[in-house]
């Protein structure tokens, strides 16, 4: 049950070159056990309901580069007593619990580079979720078969609630000017800038292939430097004259943070539904989407709102896992930011390409 | 009284399965292959075994199961989920032994 999974994000028309220049990173994932487990599928600033799938990815984003270790615990309830059905004593799949962890290098947008300019940036995310799944069992056939041969029926699907403890630490690099004095001091100085927050939330999954997940997050930030990018900053090593009388200088430019960065809460509500559309015959790949909303607050900022929509692409006889995608992303829909005033700012398309391994 | 061994294999993309011998269920653990296994001892002489699985998966999940008791053989079954199943649910008596039936 091991897969790789890519991921790869296209902004705007004037980003794309820097993207493609910047090598994105995987985020692999290593499911310890089968049965069910269960992943999140990162898309717009967050990750989306709670997918069924047991596998290791890789993934590689151009923006949100990461490298990590997806462990998952899987453990059965006490199984409930057989149901009478159709003169049977039928067995229904007990409850379960799951419990995974989660530790990523992470790159963000501008934020936290892998790789930079060579050199090895560290910063990483750790969470820890416990989620409880109350199987809902299946009703019975309409009609009972005859003999022994079994039958076939419609899963009532389950309801499922998780809580994480999510943790993230990034290395930035900021400079500071004194706000005092005739030349003013400028410091420049690598920060840690640590977050610990909680998330909870519930999905509910109707039948087998339609799931509705909502969840809230509060974290807080140290030292945050929340939607913001980073400043090009230069330092001049040298200056002189050519023959013509220009002005020369070379001068060394990195990005760099404006200091001191602040602390901060965030919270953020999200809802996510997805669902499979089409397939295709003799059970061939199929077709669904993934639709998502979130509502980000910070307490240093307003609040800005996400959207993704998008078909994602699931391979023959693996229906649970994902072949490729590709998502919509609206970011900062009311451009609360001031940051995304044209529709092409806001949107960016995420590619998510699968390659089984097993 | 001498016991032999029964074996629940179910491999395929499944969300949860779960099994049973003479009605009572056994701990389906993932084995090396990525599978459900699960077993557990019955009598020799014992006229007739009733295994019974149940599994969930979702549409387009294709499955199959084999039951095998030492010294008497393997049934296998196949199947495949559709849009209007997606829990399959199969009782295999000792009778299907009697060699391979997939």
């Amino acid at each position: 049950m091991m897969r790789e999974r890519m991921i790869r994000r296209i902004g705007g028309a004037p980003m794309i070159v820097r993207r493609v220049i910047a090598l994105g990173v995987g985020f692999l994932m290593v499911s310890a056990r089968f049965s069910g487990a269960q992943s999140q599928l990162t898309a717009g600033d967050g990750k989306s309901a709670i997918l069924p799938v047991g596998q290791a990815a890789i993934v590689l984003d151009l923006n949100e580069a990461k490298v990590g270790v997806h462990l998952h615990q899987d453990r059965n309830y006490p199984a409930p007593p057989p149901v009478p059905m159709c003169g049977h004593q039928v067995n229904v799949v007990p409850d379960h619990r799951e419990l995974t962890t989660d530790l990523a290098v992470a790159a963000k947008k501008g934020k936290r580079s892998l790789l930079s300019s060579g050199s090895f940036v560290p910063g990483f995310d750790l969470s820890f979720t416990a989620a409880r799944f109350f199987e809902h069992g299946f009703a019975p056939p309409a009609k009972c078969p005859s003999g022994d041969n079994g039958f076939d029926v419609v899963s009532n699907g389950y309801d499922a609630l998780f809580l994480s403890l999510v943790s993230e630490i990034a290395d930035r690099k900021t400079v500071e000017v004194s706000s005092s004095g005739a030349n003013k001091l400028t410091t420049m100085q690598e920060v840690a800038g640590p977050s610990l927050g909680l998330k909870g939330g519930w999905n509910h999954a109707f039948g087998s292939a339609r799931i509705l997940g909502l969840d809230l997050e509060g974290v807080h930030d140290w030292k945050t430097v929340g939607d913001d990018d980073p400043s090009s900053v230069c330092t001049q090593s040298a200056a002189g004259v050519d023959k013509n009388g220009n002005v020369v200088t070379v001068q060394q430019c990195e990005d760099r943070f404006i200091g001191p960065l602040p602390d901060a809460w965030h919270g953020r509500a999200r809802v996510d539904w997805t669902q499979k559309l089409w397939r295709a015959p003799k059970g061939g790949p199929a077709i669904g989407f993934l639709a998502a909303a979130s509502l980000t607050t910070r307490s240093t900022k307003a609040p800005t709102y996400g959207f993704v929509l998008g078909p994602t692409l699931h391979p023959k006889d693996k229906p649970s896992n994902i072949l490729g995608a590709m998502l919509f992303e609206v970011t900062d829909l009311t451009n609360s930011t001031h940051k995304h005033p044209t529709v092409l700012k806001m949107l960016n398309v995420r590619l998510v390409l699968g390659l089984p391994l097993d | 009284m001498p016991k032999k061994k029964t074996t629940i294999t179910i491999s395929g993309d499944v969300r949860r399965a779960t099994a049973s011998v003479d009605a009572v269920p056994i701990d389906m653990t993932e084995n090396t292959d990525g599978d459900l296994e699960g077993s557990a001892s019955v009598p020799v002489d014992r006229a007739e075994v009733n295994a019974s699985v149940t599994i969930y998966g979702e549409d387009g999940t294709a499955f199959s199961v084999a039951i095998a008791i030492d010294g008497l053989g393997t049934a296998k079954r196949k199947g495949r989920m559709t849009n209007d199943v997606s829990v399959r649910w199969w009782d295999i008596r000792l009778k299907d032994f009697k060699g391979d039936d997939a």
